[in-house]
Parts: C-alpha cells; sequence; structure tokens
C-alpha cells in the first residue's frame, strides 16, 4: 500500500472511532452541538481525504452522508434514535467500503444492496434534488467587484506554497496534484524550488515545493478550495477566480516570496494574464501609490485588502494565505503534542537498544576481568543508562488502554440492543498502559470475552429482576500493573458459570472423568479446551466458531494467563496477565554440559544442590523434599537429552513457579541474572517442548530460554509415567 | 546496497536502488553530494528505483542544480517512478538527458 493510503487508513480509521463516539453521546444527549460538530466534520475529512488518495466510492458515499449532516448542523433536521441508528449503519458500512477499496477489490452485491438501501434512507433526511449548479464562472464575474480592467482569461489560478513540514506530517504534495485533473483541466504548471537553500543547509525531510497553476474548471469556488482541505495548514493557497481584476494578479505576485518579474512571466506563459495586462497594470501601479513595490510585506498588505474588498477569496485560504509559517507551525506544535511515527523505525530503533544491551553486557565482562576500579565505576554509570535507554525505548511503544476499552462501548451497546437487553459497561484503568503490539493482538480475544459476557453471561432483564439483580446488567473492564504484569479483567455480573453444567458438558465431550473430584477452578478451565463450545452457544455475534480456546490461545502466545473466577448467580470475571515488555527480560543464566539456559527471574523462587542424599532420599522418583514438602524436578539432561558435565551430586535445582505450580529444573552450573535480549526461534522450533526463545549472551553465545509452563507440564507427565498416577 | 555510489572510468556512477522517498532521503542526499565530490560527471541511474515522492524529486533537483553550479555533467537514466513525477511537475525538459 502506498504511503498517501496508509496514511489514509489510519487517520480514517480514528476518524470512524470518533463518528461512533460522537453518535453513542447523541444518542444520550440530543442537543449536545459539541458532537453534531465533531460527527460532521469527521465525516467531511474522510470525504475529502478519499477523494485525495482516489478511492471514490468511499468519497461519493461520505459526500451524502456529509449532506445530510449538514442539515443536522444547520438545525434543519432534528437528531431523533432513527436517524442515529441509520447513522451508525453507514459508519459501518463506510469502514467496511474503505476495506474493501484500499484493498483494490470490488464491493460484493451485497455490499451494494446495503448501500443503495442506505442511500435511499439517508434521501430522506435530505431535501429534493438541487437545481443544476448555477454556472460557476459568470457568478464569480459577478462577485468580482472591478477595480481597475479584468483579466480576459478564462482559468483559475492556483498558487500553492507549501510549508516545510508537509512531507514529515505525511502529506505529499504529489497526491494533489494527481487529484486536481478531478475538478477541472490543468492547462499550465509551473514548479518553483526557488525556496531550497543551498545543498549543503537544504533539509532532506522538508518540503520547499511551489507551484503555479492554471486550471480550466466549470467547479465552484468551494469546491477547488476543498481540494486543498487536508493540506490547508500546511500550504499557502491562493486561487483567484477567471477574469479576476489584473490588479490581484499584481498582488499576487508582490505578495510571493520569488521575484516579481519572473511570477509575471509564469502567469503570463501559465495563460492566466497576457503580458499586456501585466506591463499596463506594473505601469499604473508605478505610477500610483508609494508604497514600495516588491517587498512581500507591502505586496501582501495590499493583497489582503483588495481581495477582501473584492469578495473573492474564502475567508479560509485567505487566511492560510496571510498567516506566517511560524506561526502556524507555533499553533500547531501547542495543539498537537503527538508526531507519526513510521512502528519500523520504531522497532528498528528498539532492534538497535537490544543490541547495546548486548554488547553492553560484553563490556561488563571485560571490565571484570580487568579490575580497573575506574573503570569499573564508569562500567556501572554506562550499565545504568543502557538501562534508562531500553526503559524508555520499551515506554515509547506503550500506549494507555484507554482508547481500546472505550471501542467497546459500541459493541456493548448493540449487543444490548440486539439482545433486548439492558447493559453499562464501566471501565477503569484506562491509563494503563501497554505495548502497542500487544494491544493490537489482545484486542480480538477481549472482543470475544465481551461478547460471552454481554450475550451469554448478562441476563435478560426480567430473569435479573426474577434473581432479585437489577434490570440493567454491568459489564466492567479494569486494567492495572502488578509488578511487571498488566492485568486486565472484564467482569459481569451476570448469571454466572454453572459448575454441574460444565462438569456434564466435559463429561459428555470426554474431557473430564468420571471418577475424578474437580475444583471449581479445574472446572471453570474446561471452558478453554478446544471444542467446548457447542453449536447452540455459538450466536451469530460470537459466531466466528471462536471458541475460548483460542482466546486462550492468542493470550498464551503473548506469554500471558487467563483465569476464569466465577460464581454461580453472581457474575463471571476473567482475568489476563500479561508480562510488561515482550522483547527483554531478567534472567537466571545456567548451563548444562556445553549448553546454556536462560530461566526467566520472575518464576525462579530459589537454587538447591542435589546432593547425593537428596536423591537417594528420592527412592528414584524425581524429586526432592523441600522444607516438608515434596518438590518434583525435571532434568534438563532428561528434557534434551544431553550429557551432563558435572557429577551425581554436583547438580543444582532451580526452583521455579508458574501459575501456582512449583517445580524444579535441574542443571549443572548457575551463573547469576542476566538480561536477556528476547530473539525470535523461527517456526522451526516452534514445537519445541521447553524453549520459549533464545538470547545471545555478551560473548555472542547463544543462550535458549526455557518456557517454564511446558516444563513444569512435562514434569507433571513424567511423574504419571513413571508412577501411573493422576496429574496433581 | 540499495544506494550505491562508485568511481568509474569517466566519473561517477550512483545507483539508486532504493524508493527516491523521504524515508531514504538523508541517505540519498549523502549519496549524491558524495558523488558530485568525487568526480567531474556524475551519471544517476534511477531506472531501478520503485517510487518517487517530493522529497526524491527535490534531491533530484538539488543535484541537478549543484552540478550546473559547479560546472559538472549530470546524466540521469529514468525509471517509470521519476517519470511519472517529472511529468507531474512539468519538469521533464529539464531532466532529459
Amino acid at each position: 500500500m502506498d504511503e498517501g493510503r496508509r496514511i489514509f487508513a489510519a487517520e480514517s480509521a480514528e476518524l470512524l472511532e470518533e463518528m461512533e463516539s460522537s453518535l453513542l453521546s447523541l444518542e444520550g444527549s440530543p442537543e449536545d452541538h459539541e458532537s453534531v460538530n465533531s460527527l460532521f466534520r469527521a465525516v467531511h475529512t474522510i470525504k475529502g481525504s478519499s477523494g485525495i488518495v482516489g478511492l471514490d466510492p468511499v468519497e461519493a458515499f461520505a459526500h451524502i452522508v456529509e449532506g445530510v449532516l449538514d442539515r443536522v448542523r444547520e438545525g434543519e433536521v432534528g437528531v431523533g434514535d432513527d436517524l442515529i441508528a441509520l447513522l451508525l449503519r453507514c459508519r459501518d458500512h463506510m469502514a467496511a467500503l474503505i476495506d474493501v477499496s484500499l484493498r483494490d477489490e470490488t464491493p460484493e452485491a451485497a455490499m451494494n444492496a446495503l448501500e443503495a438501501e442506505l442511500l435511499s434512507a439517508l434521501g430522506t433526511y435530505l431535501p429534493q434534488p438541487k437545481a443544476a449548479k448555477p454556472q460557476a464562472t459568470p457568478a464569480s464575474r459577478e462577485e468580482a467587484a472591478p477595480e481597475g480592467r479584468l483579466a480576459e482569461s478564462e482559468q483559475w489560478h492556483i498558487s500553492l506554497r507549501f510549508g516545510p513540514d508537509v512531507l514529515k506530517n505525511g502529506l505529499d504534495p504529489i497526491s494533489f496534484l494527481n487529484y486536481l485533473p478531478k475538478v477541472g483541466e490543468v492547462v499550465s504548471l509551473t514548479t518553483l524550488l526557488d525556496r531550497m537553500p543551498p545543498a549543503e543547509e537544504m533539509d532532506p525531510e522538508a518540503c520547499y515545493l511551489g507551484f503555479e497553476i492554471g486550471l480550466r474548471s466549470e467547479q465552484e469556488k468551494q469546491t477547488i478550495e476543498d481540494v486543498f482541505e487536508f493540506v490547508r495548514e500546511d500550504c499557502e493557497i491562493r486561487i483567484l477566480a477567471p477574469g479576476s481584476a489584473i490588479q490581484s494578479y499584481v498582488n499576487l505576485i508582490e505578495g510571493l516570496p520569488e521575484d516579481n518579474l519572473m511570477l509575471g512571466e509564469i502567469l503570463i506563459k501559465g495563460g492566466t494574464l497576457t503580458r499586456r495586462e501585466l506591463e499596463e497594470a506594473l505601469n499604473a501601479q508605478f505610477g500610483g501609490e508609494a508604497a514600495p513595490a516588491g517587498t512581500a510585506g507591502a505586496g501582501v498588505h495590499r493583497l489582503g485588502d483588495i481581495l477582501l474588498k473584492e469578495n473573492m477569496v474564502h475567508p479560509r485560504v485567505l487566511d492560510a494565505a496571510l498567516k506566517k509559517q511560524s506561526q502556524a507551525q507555533a499553533r500547531r506544535a501547542i495543539e498537537r503534542q503527538t508526531i507519526r511515527v513510521d512502528t519500523e523505525k520504531l522497532d528498528q530503533m528498539i532492534n538497535m537498544v537490544g543490541e547495546l544491551v548486548i554488547a553492553g553486557a560484553n563490556v561488563v565482562q571485560h571490565a571484570a576481568r580487568v579490575r580497573d576500579k575506574g573503570l569499573m565505576q564508569s562500567v556501572d554509570m554506562m550499565t545504568r543508562l543502557v538501562e534508562e535507554v531500553r526503559e524508555r525505548a520499551m515506554r515509547v511503544r506503550m500506549v494507555q488502554l484507554h482508547d481500546t476499552f472505550n471501542r467497546f462501548r459500541r459493541v456493548v451497546h448493540d449487543i444490548a440492543r440486539d439482545r433486548s437487553k439492558e447493559i453499562d459497561l464501566f471501565i477503569s484503568g484506562g491509563e494503563t498502559e501497554m505495548d502497542k503490539t500487544v494491544i493490537e493482538k489482545i484486542k480480538d480475544p477481549l472482543m470475544h470475552i465481551i461478547r460471552n459476557a454481554g450475550d451469554h453471561g448478562i441476563e435478560r432483564p426480567e430473569e435479573r429482576a426474577a434473581a432479585g439483580k437489577p434490570a440493567r446488567g454491568t459489564i466492567r473492564m479494569n486494567a492495572y500493573q502488578e509488578t511487571s504484569d498488566i492485568v486486565i479483567e472484564v467482569s459481569d455480573d451476570g448469571r454466572g458459570l454453572d459448575r454441574e453444567v460444565l462438569l456434564r458438558k466435559a463429561l459428555a465431550l470426554g474431557m473430564a472423568r468420571e471418577d475424578v473430584s474437580y475444583t471449581d477452578r479445574e472446572v471453570s478451565r474446561f471452558l478453554f479446551e478446544p471444542g467446548f463450545s457447542t453449536a447452540a452457544e455459538v450466536t451469530n455475534i460470537s459466531g466466528r466458531g471462536v471458541g475460548m480456546d483460542v482466546v486462550r490461545r492468542n493470550i498464551e502466545s503473548l506469554r500471558g494467563t487467563v483465569d476464569i473466577i466465577s460464581e454461580k448467580g453472581a457474575g463471571t470475571t476473567i482475568r489476563i496477565r500479561l508480562p510488561l515488555t515482550l522483547a527483554i527480560i531478567e534472567g537466571f543464566l545456567t548451563s548444562v554440559g556445553d549448553a546454556y539456559y536462560v530461566i526467566p527471574m520472575d518464576m525462579v523462587l530459589e537454587c538447591l544442590e542435589l546432593s547425593e542424599r537428596a536423591i537417594g532420599e528420592a527412592h528414584g522418583r524425581h524429586h526432592v523434599n523441600l522444607r516438608g514438602s515434596i518438590l518434583p524436578y525435571v532434568k534438563l539432561t532428561d528434557l534434551f537429552s544431553i550429557k551432563s558435565s558435572v557429577r551425581r551430586g554436583a547438580e543444582h535445582v532451580v526452583v521455579v513457579r508458574y501459575a501456582g505450580a512449583t517445580t524444579g529444573i535441574v542443571v549443572d552450573r548457575l551463573y547469576g541474572e542476566i538480561q536477556a535480549v528476547i530473539k525470535d526461534m523461527g517456526r522451526l522450533y516452534r514445537h519445541v517442548r521447553g524453549i520459549g526463545g533464545a538470547t545471545i549472551l555478551g560473548d555472542g553465545t547463544v543462550a535458549l530460554i526455557l518456557d517454564v509452563k511446558s516444563i513444569v507440564q512435562v514434569a507433571m507427565e513424567q511423574e504419571d509415567a513413571r508412577f501411573g498416577r493422576q496429574a496433581e | 546496497m540499495d544506494i550505491e555510489v562508485k568511481k568509474t572510468g569517466e566519473g561517477v556512477s550512483v545507483i539508486v536502488r532504493a524508493g527516491m522517498t523521504i524515508y531514504r532521503a538523508h541517505d540519498l542526499k549523502e549519496a549524491f553530494l558524495e558523488a558530485l565530490r568525487e568526480g567531474p560527471a556524475v551519471d544517476l541511474d534511477l531506472s531501478g528505483s520503485p517510487e518517487m515522492d517530493s522529497a526524491g524529486f527535490q534531491l533530484l533537483w538539488m543535484l541537478k542544480r549543484k552540478a550546473q553550479a559547479e560546472g559538472k555533467t549530470l546524466r540521469v537514466r529514468h525509471g517509470d517512478a521519476s517519470r511519472s513525477v517529472l511529468d507531474l511537475f512539468r519538469m521533464a525538459e529539464g531532466f532529459l538527458s
């Protein structure tokens, strides 16, 4: 996808969200002018920018919606439930249309039929089709209060001076020039780069482009101006209608930074003025006022007066023409406190930081060997700084959960409406931050969980009343940080999980055994088994056949965990736990034979020696007595079929804890804490049990990162296999 | 290397395989200036560059202007991308080699 489209995709997504929240807001308070305005602006902007990137179907549809919203804005149409429902459907259709168009596909028949239906419904809010557009050219000729002679040319003159930050802000003059042919015939175009400083000083990312354009067009001035709507703040735009007073062109020339004679030539060559017209006007001018011609200030001042007097230029365009670039920039700097960053650049930077961490570790190692005090101090300082850079780099990718959570308001709203239930959504902890990519991946699981809560959790108002609950059900989304994890909770006060029903289903599906007694928690975990959701429960909303097992897998692929806590009749809470950073973890370095293994530090409890005596006491079983409790262990030599390089009795046990289960991992040697930059190992290794990635040590050796969860499972399975007992 | 500058018998050759866009603008500028420093004639090959945006166009213009100022020869071999931007800006004449 080219750059313009990529930006359009991102910005239109935001605008569509804006549209949705405005509509939901209006439902509650139909008199809210602020929401009406932001609704209008959102659609208006989508219309304009979709035209610029060439997505005509989107532009056409948005145009109609904008028409209706304009009437709402003017007070000619009232905000009612029907209109809001219609506009929500229109918003959804625009989202789908944008999606299809960006993929260069044509909409299917179903989509076209829907659009026809929506257009017809929108039509009822619009007045009768307007009479044919009044002739643009004669009208402006009338408006032009002649001050001196009028130019003969029949073309519009557009003068553009793009601001230096246009490109950095993601726009490109090329898009606008490509769009112009849609509003008329580009008769002449001159590209100006006089504003570019000498090569050494020029900023390769800044824009120095200017254009003088002659355009033949039947359109109204507004339409031509609208071409530049999207870049209005980043560009000086002056538009002169055909047959403007010659004096206005003169003033235009004087108001522009380039040399007057050159500009005059450009206008003549471009067909906007004839040589005679220009010469006569300049003669008249010199014979007239004392204001120094050629000084930009004087020129601009007079340009302003004349243009306003002739009422030829829309005030907005005049603003853009008169305002100095720095003013506009200063204002923007205050309003906008964020910049768009290409995520690829960010990823590259974070990668570099990872490399820096490794290189730093290397330095530490060498420094330790040298044992120079001054060096150690410097290295200490360096390590601290690298650590801080690392943290800040990770934090750049952190985004507040607030927006993500808010998107679910619409989901809850729709479910409530579709199922004739009453549901309120309460959100807390929205200011909690998470890595942007993790948030992207958590959206789908959360969506499914919320839909479940609305579909199956919250009961109908009658049922709730009968149970003594308030008719309005509540879903709560909460997020908070707990040590190095982010916890997200979705709770509802609905009917909760019925243990008996679940158990029966699990037995029927063969997932559970008759003779075993399961804890409540174990019963709730059946929900996460593939195939557990029955056809009867897969509704058209949750309907993609996505079960809780996929939710669990998605979350686990982010190295997170998900739990269900439920009480029959009272409600259910789904708790998701996600590690705070993906790429770098604190690890405990160990080795077995020649191979190095890293164990995530947050799961390590303690280390022991695996003495001869301890082994003896276990009578052949793989466990030790840890202060009175049994600690099962896994030997990495067994798990990975490698040879130990220390004798029996000199091994160590690293005690780890995962989701409540404690196990020991037996290794040869212990080395202590390191920072490990997790390197993905690729698909080849995905099925290797016990490994969750790799990292590169300070001296370049590769160490494998242990996947404690599967090791714990293996330990349990080994115990089973050895002694044919139930899993604990 | 997707932006290659090398000395040839007659001067300096610059081969751009990367997009002539804002994303490589700094690298492109550096390469262009280096090429001008190295020889009396620069041969710029854009035929393999898949994209050009305004930043790329500006750099091309910068190169031409500086070459002219220093009395050096600039020859440009265009690709579809650069040709279409030049056509849009109606600057093709200035760059026909």
